[in-house]
């Protein structure tokens, strides 16, 4: 099982297990720990995958385009800059790249474009393309897009780095609120029991629970920028759109 | 008002049909409203349906807001890939004119117009006005000052000075953009950390609320 759904499943736990313990039911806790699966599973973990592979993708498009134009810029040869710029690349590239052994790399490097999804890819392409029809300096030619491939992968980094931090400030937040249901429960033990009858006690904690589900799936929503019934790399469908090479 | 009416025009959307539906929320609202009021009479509930109302308005006109907004920075973010594309090309040898020729095939249908016709003006006029009126569409100021350098491209040729001055101010002008849209979205994110906080009012709220009923029974029974 993959870290995130393990996680995702102990959180689930953990929120159904404070669910009973700060209302006395069973049945509130188990529906609680019901809700968080559906949440984690149908939009968390979509979502946090799906942005996990765009910022993996877009790591993956920065390193291609930079090996590929260096090494092209040195060897003038397209295979050998495909081949040099698919090294540090991870294993789902690789898979892909034996499906495509009998291809040549200009074919190949079409290909990529819907791997990569990325709107700079398609700019690659159309200086590939420029410097195979028109020749001349290859890095002189992408100096614009390696700088526009940099400024994309600096700030995709930097909001990666300060959202995780955000995102760790907003689940302790979180987790002290919680703390509060549970100091209920062993705080004020001499009336617990009294409050677990308690019909206004019952019906706040069962929002207090629907709030802090709603408030993680609309805070993973918008640090991720998903949503689960986006296609994927719906975004980058003008990429896509513009990546025939040779272009018009 | 005109400003309203403005944006909505700059949205495409009619001011007529806006507030036609706006009234229809109107009407529900009032509809709600006569319902508690009928149920309960004149008491603490007519809140509930009043403060649905306010939140309805507030939402209903700061959407046209945030869509204009959105919308400009599309028409930003989408300039900044364009002219990425027109960076190349003039680095190739492209003529101004002809680079942007190339870059509407990059386009969006809603860009494509506008470059379309910042083609046809300079066919029609040589001086720096198809470039202002097209630098026009963006409120981004340093859009102008880029355009102004695309302008100065054709006097200078394709190897001269105006290229680098063409090449910094859109490497500024794009390393803004991309910082401004990382701000935003961490903004949202720091906005939002008042949900736990308001948890935390809600479990304080429930706490308090119950221990006075449990409290006030007890005291009832003695």
């Amino acid at each position: 099982m993959k870290n995130d759904v393990v996680l995702c499943l102990a959180c689930c736990l953990l929120l159904g297990g404070l669910g009973f313990l700060s209302t006395g039911q069973w049945y509130l806790g188990l529906g609680v720990g019901a809700l968080a699966l559906f949440a984690s599973f149908l939009v968390v973990i979509p979502c946090v995958r799906a942005y996990g592979e765009e910022n993996r993708k877009r790591h993956e498009c920065y390193l291609f385009i930079h090996g590929f134009l260096v090494t092209l810029s040195v060897c003038v040869s397209l295979d050998k800059a495909f081949e040099s710029a698919g090294e540090p690349m991870g294993k789902e590239f690789h898979a892909l790249d034996e499906t495509l052994a009998t291809m040549e790399a200009k074919d190949k490097v079409t290909y990529l474009t819907n791997y990569f999804g990325q709107n700079i890819y398609a700019m690659f392409l159309s200086v590939l393309d420029l410097y195979l029809n028109r020749g001349g300096d290859v890095l002189k030619l992408s100096s614009e897009l390696t700088a526009e491939a940099s400024r994309v992968e600096e700030t995709g980094r930097a909001y990666q780095k300060m959202a995780a931090r955000k995102a760790a400030g907003f689940a302790f937040l979180w987790i002290m609120a919680a703390a509060i249901m549970g100091f209920m429960r062993f705080g004020l033990s001499s009336f617990f029991s009294q409050l677990t009858t308690n019909l206004i006690y019952l019906a706040a904690t069962c929002f207090f629970y629907l709030f802090l589900l709603g408030s993680a799936v609309v805070y993973v929503s918008f640090l991720t920028k998903k949503t689960p019934w986006q296609k994927k790399g719906g975004h980058h469908g003008k990429a896509q759109a513009n990546s025939v090479l040779p272009r018009p | 008002m005109a400003k309203l009416k403005q944006t909505l025009s700059f949205l495409g959307l009619s001011f007529g049909k806006e507030m036609t539906r706006y009234f229809i929320g109107v009407a529900v609202f009032a509809g709600l409203f006569a319902l508690v009021y009928l149920w309960k009479g004149l008491g603490f509930l007519l809140i509930f349906p009043a403060l649905a109302f306010l939140l309805y308005t507030y939402w209903f006109f700061t959407r046209y807001g945030a869509k204009r907004r959105a919308r400009l920075d599309a028409y930003v973010a989408e300039f900044v890939e364009l002219f990425t594309y027109f960076g190349v090309f003039v680095n190739d040898g492209f003529t101004v004119y002809n680079a942007i020729e190339r870059i509407v095939d990059y386009a969006s249908e809603d860009m494509k117009a506008h470059l379309r016709r910042l083609l046809e003006d300079i066919d029609n006029d040589k001086s720096v006005a198809p470039f202002v009126r097209f630098a026009a569409i963006f409120e981004d100021i340093s859009i102008k000052e880029v355009m102004l350098s695309v302008y100065r491209i054709i006097d200078d040729g394709t190897n001269g000075l105006y290229i680098r001055q063409f090449q910094r101010l859109f490497g500024k002008l794009s390393d803004v953009r991309y910082a401004m849209d990382k701000e935003r979205r961490l903004s949202t994110l720091d906005t939002m950390a008042f949900l736990p906080l308001a948890g935390s009012g809600i479990a304080m709220l429930a706490l308090t609320l119950s221990l006075v009923e449990i409290m006030g029974g007890m005291l009832d029974v003695l």
